[in-house]
């Protein structure tokens, strides 16, 4: 007999297993980058099809904040605009700080080679949303001498910005609004790629050859570099090198915009290295000297270098804000995964999402960027305009 | 500059009794007639005092527009019509036409009979207004008189709900009613063309939501009503009989199939019986999934859902009931709910906004006793979930529809004022448009630019696409054509001045004026004619400044000195009456070189 049901949408049943909680929007834009502000808002930066760029602070569905034993009254699983607006420059990179996001855009004429920071200040009142504009300001801005930089924060304090193209960086205090001091890293072979800064702890920042995958790592209130190693001397990642791999880096000092980071007084951390080839290093940073884990992922990314965001083809790697070894990659195609990264031998995918597919009706698409946002529970956001707040059950795949 | 006028008598920065009057083009319309569900006196119809202190308002609207059948846009027509006193037309879709005496009768009884109110609209009174009614179909242009034209679009959101757009003369309105851009289960999406109005007025319900996708939120109902019933307990859902309930309906029917689940469905019977008949009847105004099944099967008649009868509240075990009302204000659902609420196996899913006042609400926001007007207290045990599957367009979906329709002004209503704050700057940020967002009682006026349209004589064109191309290509030069503007009959054409004289059987006079200056300038007549030509030069850079047997000439204007070597010199001016202002021009440039 011919089933009269409409069909329901395939996967649906899967979806039942594995997910405790899913959420899926869409957006009128593509968002590239996520940033969580507080345990209730994210602010998101989205290219709009005029090509400005437009950031929104959006307020997160109760259905995700609230705890679930309240969960019977729980009114929306909505996103809720709070105020948001067009910037002039493309923005490139949003980094959240208590209370005073950095949005890193440069100026957008191609003569110009002024890089600005620019300090967005946020008013505290939560009560009303109000008109686009009007709290996002800017408050203040900076310049430095790089075209698309890198940015990378700690605290409230200090801002290290790097070049794109050359191995350079500069540090600036936020408090004082003036540039602290300038470094150039000397680099051996001459690479054309610049360097990507992500904080180790509040006085130590890892740089990261995105050529070579080469870490340094910076003592940033001292001004020197202390330390540095490299993958390819550790004869790590280096099978199958192929010339224009990139890499990325993270720490897991970076989780600490999460929820569950407050409570762990964690010292240690792991930094993590992605490259666009689909390798995967962890070191734990007591020992630098050999890798926790070492592992290939199997993809590669297939996105080409936009003309106006020279790092939106670097794949995003996030250290889990709860457990250390659980690491979440993106940027390789329509799906985001989850890794146990203990130790080599016990290297496994926990978890895939593939949500952005479904979403689009099986049409390819990529993930542009994700966050954690507490135990199991990550934001990530497609290039199809889609944004997901899922939290998955682990070890739901057979 | 030609205007519209809105005044929102309802649905100006709040939502519930829409009403807006909308005067354009020397036209008064009422656009939507709603009753506000929250109050129990005289606040709940639209103040229609503004429109004129007391009688019939029967010479002040030229007509009335109702885009759907939910009392917030309806409830008052009765009042309006019968008791305030109207008798011109009200327009409304065919569904629309059906079902809303249904709601409003509906609503009467509940009010008078059960309420107890007096002075309430009566049975009579719902069957005159509606005699009143003109029903309209889709996409078909109306002509309400000789000037004033409406045509309804789908607008999705309920059963016959529409967008009206509204043209007098040269500038036109859309308004939106309610509406949402993504389809349902078994409504489709709204849609409408680019007519490029002056103004768009649209519903502002969800102005700064993001909304999670439907697929998910049906994946949440679901799975809390399986959970529910898998340990025996009872789950209510209070619908109204129109609208959401078909949808709900749709989609556990499509579950219980799936999942071969046996737990019993239920609808409770009476209203709803009815509204099925009504989906049935107005199919094509269902979405095209249920159209293209409806050859093999008829959605609505459901396989799992079974009609209930009110001995079932007490049978024992595990069942699903949708009861009318939607708020829990009275009737069946309100029955079930005190029944089946001190079980805390038992759960209650609201699917959609409770207005103030009613259990519904009451029990959304954390009531754990709930008293009764007899004095009965029911305790409230069972699990209470909110989901809301209203179907209205999101901060994406109304930025869709502006630009689909392209408005040069847009007006907001039917939100909240802050909300409605935020989305207008969006709109004028990424729009550039002007936007209007007026609270009730509050006259907002839009100024719209008049176009004209004119022929033009296709020598003209072609003169000004010749002078055009010889010149080297700038896209932004504006183009300017210079004629006579003929009226005849009823038609307007721009053409040349030969034409126009030739079209009006009259002969073309030319006037010429010369005037002659006296210099002193020794030397040959030519000598000085040079000189006179090098300063013209200079001075009118722009100008095509020739000499030509010893004239300079400039347009139209002529220059000829004449005398002989040593006397002065007689410098002859002449010029059309066209060229007026250059003629004075070089005559007093030629006045200033004397010295």
């Amino acid at each position: 007999m011919q089933s009269y049901c409409l069909r329901s949408p395939p996967g649906i049943s899967l979806q039942e297993i594995e997910y405790k909680q899913l959420q899926m929007f869409d957006f009128e834009n593509v968002i590239q980058q996520i940033e969580l502000i507080d345990p209730r808002t994210v602010c998101v930066v989205g290219k709009h099809k005029s090509g400005r760029c437009e950031i929104l602070e959006l307020s997160l569905p109760e259905k995700l904040t609230v705890a679930p034993c309240n969960e019977g009254l729980v009114k929306n699983s909505d996103l809720k605009m709070r105020s948001g607006g067009f910037t002039i420059a493309p923005v490139f990179q949003v980094n959240y700080e208590n209370y005073s996001p950095q949005a890193c855009s440069p100026s957008s004429s191609l003569a110009d080679t002024e890089g600005t920071a620019e300090n967005r200040d946020r008013d505290t009142d939560h009560a009303q949303p109000t008109a686009e504009g009007d709290l996002i300001t800017r408050f203040g801005s900076l310049t430095c001498e790089f075209v698309t930089p890198h940015l990378a924060l700690n605290g409230q304090e200090l801002v290290l910005l790097t070049a794109a193209t050359q191995r350079d960086l500069v540090v600036i205090d936020l408090t004082v609004n003036t540039t602290l001091y300038k470094l150039s890293v000397n680099s051996i072979n001459g690479s054309q790629c610049g360097l990507e800064p992500s904080f180790v702890s509040e006085n130590l920042a890892a740089l990261c050859d995105k050529n070579s995958g080469s870490v340094f790592l910076n003592d940033v209130r001292a001004g020197k570099m202390c330390q540095n190693f490299s993958p390819a001397q550790q004869h790590l990642g280096t099978e199958g090198r192929v010339t224009g791999e990139l890499w990325t880096v993270r720490t897991s000092y970076n989780s600490k915009g999460s929820l569950s980071w407050a409570s762990s007084g964690n010292i240690n951390s792991k930094l993590g290295l992605a490259s666009t080839m689909g390798k995967l290093i962890i070191y734990d940073l007591r020992n630098t000297d050999i890798a926790v884990c070492e592992a290939d992922i199997g993809r590669v990314t297939g996105i080409q270098p936009c003309t106006d965001n020279p790092n939106s083809h670097l794949p995003v790697i996030n250290f889990s804000p709860d457990v250390e070894t659980q690491v979440s990659l993106s940027g390789f195609d329509e799906h985001v995964y989850i890794y146990d990264v203990s130790c080599t031998e016990k290297f496994k995918t926990i978890f895939v999402h593939d949500g952005h597919l479904k979403q689009s009706g099986q049409v390819k698409c990529c993930v542009t960027s994700h966050i954690w946002y507490k135990e199991n529970t990550v934001i990530s956001a497609s290039d199809n305009s889609g944004l997901h707040c899922w939290q998955f059950i682990p070890d739901a795949l057979p | 500059m030609p205007e519209i006028k809105i005044t929102p008598l309802g649905a100006g920065q709040d939502v519930g009794r829409s009403c807006i009057l909308l005067s354009v083009g020397g036209k008064n319309i009422m656009l939507d007639c709603g009753m506000h569900m929250g109050f129990n006196d005289e606040r709940r119809f639209p103040d229609f005092t503004y429109i004129a202190p007391e009688g019939p308002l029967t010479s002040y609207i030229d007509c009335v527009i109702i885009s759907h059948f939910h009392l917030d846009h309806c409830g008052a027509l009765p009042y309006f019509t019968e008791m305030v006193g109207y008798t011109g037309p009200v327009y409304m879709t065919h569904p629309t036409k059906a079902i809303a005496p249904i709601l409003l009768e509906d609503m009467r009884k509940v009010a008078v009979e059960r309420k107890g109110e007096s002075n309430f609209f009566t049975s009579q009174n719902i069957k005159d207004c509606m005699k009143k009614v003109v029903a309209v179909t889709l996409h078909q242009s109306v002509m309400v008189d000789g000037q004033l034209e409406i045509k309804a679009y789908y607008a999705g959101h309920v059963l016959g709900a529409a967008m009206f757009w509204i043209r007098v003369g040269s500038q036109s309105v859309v308004y939106t009613g309610d509406y949402n851009m993504t389809p349902d289960r078994h409504l489709g999406a709204a849609w409408i063309d680019k007519c490029r109005p002056d103004l768009l007025i649209s519903e502002s319900t969800y102005a700064t939501t993001i909304r999670d996708s439907k697929r998910c939120r049906e994946r949440d109902f679901l799975k809390k009503i399986h959970e529910c019933v898998d340990r025996g307990g009872k789950v209510l859902i209070p619908v109204f009989a129109l609208g959401r309930a078909q949808e709900l309906c749709i989609l556990l029917e499509t579950y219980w199939e799936r999942m071969n689940l046996k737990v019993p469905v239920y609808f409770a019977v009476g209203l709803t019986e009815k509204a099925n008949n009504y989906y049935k009847m107005f199919i094509t105004w269902t979405n095209q999934k249920i159209r293209k099944t409806f050859v093999q099967r008829n959605m609505f008649d459901f396989k799992h859902i079974k009609p209930f009868d009110k001995s079932y509240i007490d049978n024992p075990g595990a069942m699903v009931v949708f009861a009318t009302p939607g708020m829990l204000h009275a009737g069946l659902s309100l029955q079930i709910f005190k029944k089946w609420a001190p079980n805390e196996n038992n759960m209650v899913i609201m699917p959609g906004f409770c207005v103030v006042g009613t259990v519904g609400h009451k029990v959304l926001n954390g009531a754990k006793k709930i008293e009764f007007e007899n004095r009965q207290v029911v305790e409230v045990k069972m699990s209470v979930q909110y989901m809301s599957f209203s179907a209205h367009a999101d901060a994406k979906g109304i930025m869709q529809l502006i630009q689909y329709c392209e408005p040069k002004n847009v007006m907001l209503v039917h939100g909240e004022a802050a909300k409605m704050e935020f989305l207008k700057e969006k709109i004028k940020k990424e729009f550039d448009l002007e936007c209007y967002m007026p609270a009730n009682g509050e006259t907002c006026v839009v100024n719209t630019s008049m176009t004209i349209p004119l022929d033009v004589s296709l020598k003209l064109l072609k003169a000004e696409a010749q002078k055009n191309n010889s010149l080297p290509p700038d896209p932004k030069r504006p183009r300017v054509m210079h004629g006579v503007l003929v009226m005849k009959d009823n038609s307007m054409c721009l053409m040349d001045v030969d034409d126009a004289c030739k079209e009006a059987g009259i002969n073309r006079h030319l006037v010429r004026f010369t005037s002659t200056l006296r210099m002193e300038d020794p030397g040959p007549a030519s000598k000085t004619a040079e000189k006179l030509l090098q300063l013209i030069k200079t001075r009118l850079k722009d100008c095509h400044v020739q000499l030509t047997d010893g004239s300079i000439s400039v347009e139209s204007v002529l220059v000829k000195v004449e005398g002989s070597e040593d006397e002065q010199k007689n410098v002859y001016v002449s010029w059309d009456n066209q060229d007026e202002e250059l003629g004075s021009y070089i005559l007093g440039l030629l006045k200033t070189m004397g010295h």
